[in-house]
């Protein structure tokens, strides 16, 4: 674009350049996926005072601009995310103006980024999802009361396949639980008061190595889970 | 401190000390409640004209470095809750959500602090009561897990503390839409304690709690808003451009191309000085492998964005 800009001020013509460059655009995927667990590191230097500084001095240099290496790290992920909107204004302001050879090419373009963008969404929640998954077991706390089966609790290896909240009936009255199902394990957790504003943590109420469980319908629609080692 | 006790006591300084604290009212303002809603639903609840297009949605997104749905999960009911309990809370808190409604259309969101009170900025200007942004930066003591959201909140932070340095007399020179920090400014420590931000301000006048301070966003120029008050056009429009005798039409293409080119050389420049100056830095103080894990791939984004400006 620039090049165009030297050989004539008056630019007829940017949507062809941006249909051209939007695949190679794909590598903002592995940034944006990337990006959540690098924060997350960065913040960890922040509480190091030694790191801290050294931050700082970046910031306040020349080439810092004042501003937090934060700053920068995001500004990828803000800019490929503007592109669609950038460029379908300028789609919108060639039509009016009646340039209409651009505004096809625009138009166009404006399909290709939105590809892109769409794919870099998907890289980001993969990442932010796979995250959760893996800290999941950071919320879960021991019962007062333990159970000889899960000891101690070791989630790092294992293959997590769902979680969510159920119903579980406790002595006749029906009890939120939040259970999480992995390849060859099922916790049942009890949800905890939220403090403040931290994460929700959960309770372990009990766990099922599932080899060992029966499952079996009862009446109405509740699922019972019978662990034959206790019998 | 109960809840009941939300009115603050008359003088700025004692205003000031309280708001430093954790301050029951604005933690009140936090719960989190499930709900299912639109961005009309957020400007319905903010007293803002209907957001009509989606441009201005996914704008508020690109901003914020959010997907739709996370903006809305969290931000809405914190913004309902707001706007509910403002009449009920002290005069800065109120002076927020009366400011909120004030806004123009390019409506920018920023949520700060573990207490999640929310600053609503624009890009074109920052509306505020300026001790309460001071107070509320100086309350950001830690930010959630979400690494995401922190990156954000803390650039923006950045661009809005640079902005207020400005504004109390601090130098800070202009350069290319780009706020180039000079001075020791305020000192606001984003991650550990408060290192007050008040301890500059002991020389100011004491009813300047009320005043509505408008300051100008420091980033780069967002793309011109064809809004029904106007147009404008870009700042760095050619001369020739500029001073040609072109229709209004046309011109306002060119500006928008031009916008596009400008703001991609200069966010190539930023990407070349991650590269040259940042991840070099850091690769001096800790492993190659952290250092990787922090910039990723960007070598690739560079290589990419410069194809479309050479």
């Amino acid at each position: 674009m620039n090049t165009r800009k030297d050989q004539n001020v008056f630019i007829s013509e940017v949507g062809d350049l941006l249909i051209e460059c939007a695949p190679s655009f794909q590598v903002y995927c592995t940034y944006a996926s990337n990006y959540p667990s690098a924060m997350k590191l960065v913040y960890g230097y922040q509480q190091r005072s030694d790191m801290k500084d050294a931050m700082a001095k970046w910031q306040a240099a020349p080439e810092g601009r004042g501003l937090s290496l934060e700053s920068f790290l995001i500004k990828p992920v803000q800019r490929i995310c503007k592109y669609p909107l950038l460029i379908r204004e300028l789609e919108r302001f060639s039509e009016k103006a009646g340039n209409t050879k651009d505004r096809d090419l625009l138009k166009l373009a404006a399909v290709e980024i939105e590809k892109v963008v769409t794919l870099v969404n998907e890289a980001t929640r993969e990442a932010e999802e796979k995250e959760r998954i893996r800290s999941l077991g950071t919320l879960i706390e021991s019962p007062t009361v333990t159970y000889s089966l899960i000891q101690p609790l070791d989630l790092e290896d294992k293959v997590h396949l769902k979680d969510g909240m159920l119903q579980r009936m406790v002595g006749g009255k029906l009890k939120e639980r939040y259970v999480i199902l992995y390849a060859d394990l099922i916790l049942v957790c009890i949800p905890l008061p939220r403090v403040g504003n931290a994460k929700g943590k959960y309770e372990l109420e009990c766990g099922y190595s599932l080899p060992e469980l029966g499952l079996g319908v009862s009446s109405g629609s509740c699922m019972s889970m019978t662990n034959y080692s206790d019998s | 401190m109960s809840s009941a006790d939300l009115h603050i006591s008359a003088t700025p300084r004692a205003k000031h000390e309280k708001l430093l604290g954790i301050d029951p009212a604005i933690n009140a303002l936090a719960p989190r409640t499930s709900f299912t809603g639109s961005v009309d639903d957020l400007f319905e609840a903010m007293d803002l004209p209907p957001v009509n297009t989606s441009e201005m949605k996914q704008n508020l997104c690109a901003d914020l470095g959010l997907t739709e749905e996370t903006l809305f999960s969290d931000i809405i009911p914190f913004v309902k809750n707001l706007s509910s309990k403002a009449a009920s809370l002290d005069n800065a808190s109120h002076s927020l959500h009366v400011q909120a409604s004030k806004i123009m259309p390019k409506l920018v969101i920023y949520r700060l602090t573990k207490q999640k009170t929310i600053l609503a900025l624009t890009q074109e200007n920052v509306l505020a009561n300026e001790e309460l942004v001071l107070t509320l930066y100086g309350n950001l003591i830690s930010i959630t897990n979400d690494s995401k959201r922190l990156g954000s909140y803390v650039h923006m932070l950045d661009e809005l503390r640079v902005q207020l340095n400005k504004n109390t007399g601090f130098e800070d020179k202009v350069e290319n839409n780009r706020l180039v920090k000079m001075g020791s400014g305020l000192r606001l420590d984003a991650y550990g304690n408060n290192s007050s931000p008040m301890l500059n301000r002991n020389s100011r006048e004491p009813d300047r709690t009320s005043s509505e301070v408008e300051l100008k966003a420091s980033q780069q120029a967002p793309p011109p808003t064809p809004g029904p008050s106007g147009m404008k056009l870009f700042a760095k429009l050619p001369k020739q451009i500029a001073d040609s005798a072109l229709e209004k039409p046309e011109l306002m293409r060119l500006s928008a191309v031009y916008e596009l080119i400008e703001t991609e050389l200069d966010y190539v420049k930023d990407l070349q000085t991650m590269i040259n100056f940042h991840k070099v830095q850091m690769a001096t103080v800790v492993s190659e492998l952290e250092t990787n894990q922090i910039f990723s791939n960007i070598e690739q984004l560079l290589v990419a964005n410069q194809v479309l400006v050479p």
